[in-house]
């Protein structure tokens, strides 16, 4: 079973490349095929089947069944077209809302051991 | 616990998720600078070296974050303010300083744990996916982490 923190990392890794992203971004307009997306890159073939792999085992883009050169399509989501920034806008908020909780954690800690201090933050963390 | 993300419609996010803590220690969370620098950045490596809030109606606010090779900000103002139940702000990114959005977040404690509901409001597709995309990118240009620390 893939966890949350597991499939936030998938995500961020695939993410985390500027040809990967102009690859999503080339694929938001349409159906493409391996060449068509290898075109404006000064990559190698076998480079860019090696980010559309990386692009798929995160659930990003999936393959059509056509011939020799497979369309690539963004997966839509169950509920809404939504595109792979939803994903990362989650993972955004996800990792903020973990040190969120932390943050909390010493907030409410520090209020327990100190009764008589006042709960006005002096900022010295 | 995870997030809930959902998008009512085109130009809607709304996000939801419970805190482990009473709504007072939640909103001050929420609202003193020093307390929000140290959680609403991101993916780690980022920091949050300028945090100006002034938190009255019409008040602005100022979020710089910092990362490894670039810098990003946002500011906006204060359009409502329930103490302890609602915030109302407009939000504008520098990258995009003709797109502004409006955030309404909600407060609700129920047994000493606080529900915290934001309502992201843009004002056309475009710019949601527009604005959502690039500095996401950017957090995510560097360093992802153990998340398994912090998402444990």
């Amino acid at each position: 079973m893939v966890t949350a923190s597991d499939q936030l990392s998938v995500t961020f890794s695939a993410l985390a490349d500027p040809t990967r992203r102009s690859i999503l971004g080339e694929l938001s307009k349409g159906e493409r095929t391996v060449t068509q997306l290898a075109e404006p890159f000064d990559v190698t073939m076998p480079a860019i089947t090696k980010h559309l792999k990386v692009l798929e085992r995160a659930g990003l883009i999936e393959r059509g069944q056509k011939a020799q050169w497979r369309p690539c399509r963004l997966n839509a989501q169950p509920l809404q077209a939504a595109s792979e920034w939803i994903e990362l806008y989650r993972a955004f908020w996800e990792v903020s809302f973990a040190r969120l909780d932390d943050c909390l954690d010493e907030m409410q800690n520090q209020a327990n051991t100190n009764p008589n201090r006042k709960s006005q933050s002096k900022g010295n963390q | 616990m995870p997030l809930k993300l959902t998008t009512p419609s085109d130009t809607e996010i709304h996000i939801e998720r419970v805190f482990d803590a009473p709504v007072a220690f939640v909103w001050r969370a929420f609202t003193e600078p020093e307390i929000v620098k140290r959680w609403l950045t991101g993916p780690p490596g980022h920091t949050m070296p300028i945090c100006e809030i002034d938190l009255q109606v019409g008040g602005k606010w100022r979020y710089v974050w910092s990362m490894p090779e670039d810098e990003m900000e946002a500011h906006g103002a204060y359009r409502e303010i329930v103490p302890l139940e609602k915030i109302a702000h407009t939000e504008t990114f520098c990258q995009w300083p003709d797109n502004e959005t409006t955030v309404t977040t909600a407060f609700m404690e129920d047994a000493g744990k606080t529900t915290v509901l934001m309502k992201i409001k843009y004002d056309s597709r475009e710019t949601r996916d527009a604005i959502l995309q690039t500095p996401m990118e950017q957090g995510v240009e560097m360093s992802y982490c153990n998340l398994d620390e912090l998402c444990a």
